[in-house]
C-alpha cells in the first residue's frame, strides 16, 4: 500500500487546490475580521475549503471501485436550490419583507436614479463582449453591477452556470466594498460646490404615507411588470410578495419570520452551496481575474451613471431645487450601505447637510432598479443570443 | 437602459397616482369618537 492509497487527499492535492483553500481562508478572514458581508463570504469561504480538498465527499466524486458518480451534498443543494433558482427567490421574499417603500413615496422622483445607476451593468456587458465573451456570459458578468446578490445568482445560473462561482464572489465582495469604491469615483466626478448642495426642498421628510397605498404598490407593480416583461415576474413578483406580507398588517408573524428565520436559513444554504462551483478547475483561471476586474468596472460605472444623471437633471432645475449629485450614486442596490456612505460624505463636506433621507429614497429605488434590470436581461438576452 | 428607465417612469407615475388616490388619513382620536357617539345618544332621547 503506497502513500497515495494511505493519504489520497494529500497525494492528489494540486497547487490550484491550495490556491482555492487560501482564497477560502481569505474570505473567512474578510468576513470575520473586517466584517465584509459575513453572511455570504463566510459560508462561501468555508465551502471553498470543503470542495477543494481532493476526493471531498461534499461534492460529487467518481467511485474508483464501481466507476459510478457518488453525489455530494453540495451538488444536491445546488441542483435543488440554485439550478432551480429557489434559494435566491426565497431570499427575495425576505428582502421584500425588509424593504420600506415609504421613502420612495416621499421623493418619487429619486426612483429614476434606481435606473441611472444600473448603467454599469450594460457598459460591462459591452466590454465583456469585446473581450470575447458571448452575450449570455457577458450578461452574467454585467449583472454584477446590479449590486444585488440574488439577481446576480439567478441570471448567472441561467445563462452561465460555469461562471457562477467568480460572479458570486465578485458580486458579494464588491457590495461589501461600496464604502471604498464609491467615494473616489464621486469625488472625481463632482466639484466641492456640487457636493455641498442641500436637498431640503426635495421630498417631504415628515410626510406620512397611507397604508392602502403601501399595500397596493407591490400588487400593482407585480401586475404591471408581469404584463410588460413576464420573464421578470419571478424576480419582481417574489420581491413584491415579501413586501406585501410586510405591509398588509395581518401577517406580522410571517413578515418577521421572512425577515429573520427565512433570510438566515436560506442564506446559510445559499452561501455554502455557491461554493460548490468554486472548485479549482473552475476558479483558478484567467477568466476569474477578468471577471473580478469587470465586476469592479461595473460598480464604478454604476456610480458614474447615477452621478452624471443627477448632474444632467440639474441643468434643468433652478437654484435651491438642485439635486446633490452624490445622491445619484445611491441608485445602486447596496442598501443601506450606499445611502450611509453618501450621507457621511455629505457630512464631511458640511456637517449641517443631511442627505440621509434623499439618499435612502434613491437607494430603495435602486433595489427596484436592480431587479428590473435583471428581469429585462432575462427577457431580452435569449432573443439575441 | 431605456427599458429600465421606462419601467421606473411607469412606477414613478404609479406612486404619484397611489399617493393621490389614497392620501394619508389621521385616525380619529378616541375622545372624538366617544363625544360623537354620546351626542347621537342624546339626540335619540330628545
Amino acid at each position: 500500500m503506497g502513500f497515495e492509497d494511505l493519504m489520497p487527499a494529500i497525494a492528489g492535492m494540486t497547487w490550484q487546490d491550495l490556491v482555492m483553500i487560501s482564497i477560502g481562508l481569505i474570505l473567512i478572514y474578510l468576513a470575520i475580521a473586517k466584517n465584509y458581508e459575513p453572511t455570504l463570504l463566510l459560508p462561501m469561504g468555508f465551502g471553498a475549503i470543503l470542495v477543494n480538498i481532493p476526493l471531498s465527499s461534499a461534492i460529487t466524486q467518481i467511485d474508483p471501485a464501481t466507476g459510478e458518480a457518488v453525489e455530494g451534498v453540495l451538488n444536491v443543494f445546488f441542483n435543488a436550490g440554485i439550478a432551480t433558482e429557489i434559494f435566491p427567490l426565497l431570499i427575495f421574499i425576505a428582502i421584500g419583507a425588509m424593504i420600506d417603500f415609504s421613502p420612495l413615496f416621499r421623493s418619487p422622483s429619486l426612483l429614476l436614479f434606481g435606473a441611472a445607476a444600473q448603467f454599469g451593468i450594460f457598459m460591462t456587458m459591452v466590454l465583456a463582449s469585446f473581450l470575447g465573451y458571448d452575450l449570455r456570459e457577458a450578461a452574467s458578468i454585467g449583472i454584477i453591477g446590479a449590486a444585488d446578490g440574488p439577481t446576480s445568482i439567478v441570471v448567472a445560473s441561467r445563462f452561465a452556470p460555469n461562471l457562477l462561482g467568480p460572479i458570486s464572489v465578485a458580486a458579494y465582495s464588491y457590495m461589501a466594498l461600496v464604502p471604498i469604491i464609491q467615494p473616489p469615483v464621486i469625488r472625481l466626478l463632482t466639484s466641492r460646490k456640487e457636493r455641498l448642495i442641500r436637498m431640503s426642498g426635495i421630498g417631504h421628510a415628515n410626510k406620512k404615507i397611507s397604508k392602502k397605498a403601501l399595500i397596493l404598490f407591490p400588487i400593482v407593480v407585480t401586475i404591471v411588470a408581469g404584463i410588460i416583461a413576464p420573464s421578470s415576474l419571478a424576480l419582481i413578483g417574489f420581491l413584491m410578495f415579501g413586501n406585501l406580507i410586510r405591509e398588509c398588517g395581518v401577517l406580522n408573524k410571517l413578515s418577521l419570520s421572512a425577515q429573520n428565520e427565512l433570510a438566515s436559513l436560506v442564506t446559510i444554504l445559499l452561501g455554502i452551496t455557491i461554493a460548490s462551483t468554486m472548485t479549482s478547475e473552475r476558479f483558478v483561471r484567467v477568466d476569474t481575474l477578468v471577471i473580478i476586474g469587470l465586476g469592479l468596472f461595473a460598480f464604478v460605472f454604476d456610480t458614474f451613471g447615477g452621478v452624471i444623471f443627477a448632474k444632467f437633471l440639474n441643468l434643468f432645475r433652478k437654484e435651491g431645487n438642485k439635486i446633490n449629485p452624490m445622491v445619484g450614486a445611491c441608485g445602486i442596490s447596496a442598501f443601506p450601505m450606499s445611502a450611509r456612505v453618501i450621507h457621511q460624505m455629505g457630512q464631511k463636506e458640511d456637517p449641517y447637510n443631511y442627505l440621509l433621507m434623499p439618499a435612502i429614497s434613491a437607494n430603495v429605488g435602486g433595489q427596484i432598479g436592480s431587479v428590473v434590470a435583471g428581469g429585462i436581461i432575462l427577457t431580452l438576452v435569449p432573443l439575441f443570443a | 437602459m431605456a427599458g429600465i428607465f421606462l419601467f421606473m417612469a411607469i412606477f414613478y407615475l404609479l406612486i404619484i397616482w397611489l399617493d393621490k388616490l389614497f392620501p394619508f388619513e389621521e385616525a380619529k382620536p378616541v375622545e372624538q369618537i366617544v363625544a360623537v357617539s354620546s351626542d347621537e345618544d342624546d339626540e335619540e332621547y330628545e
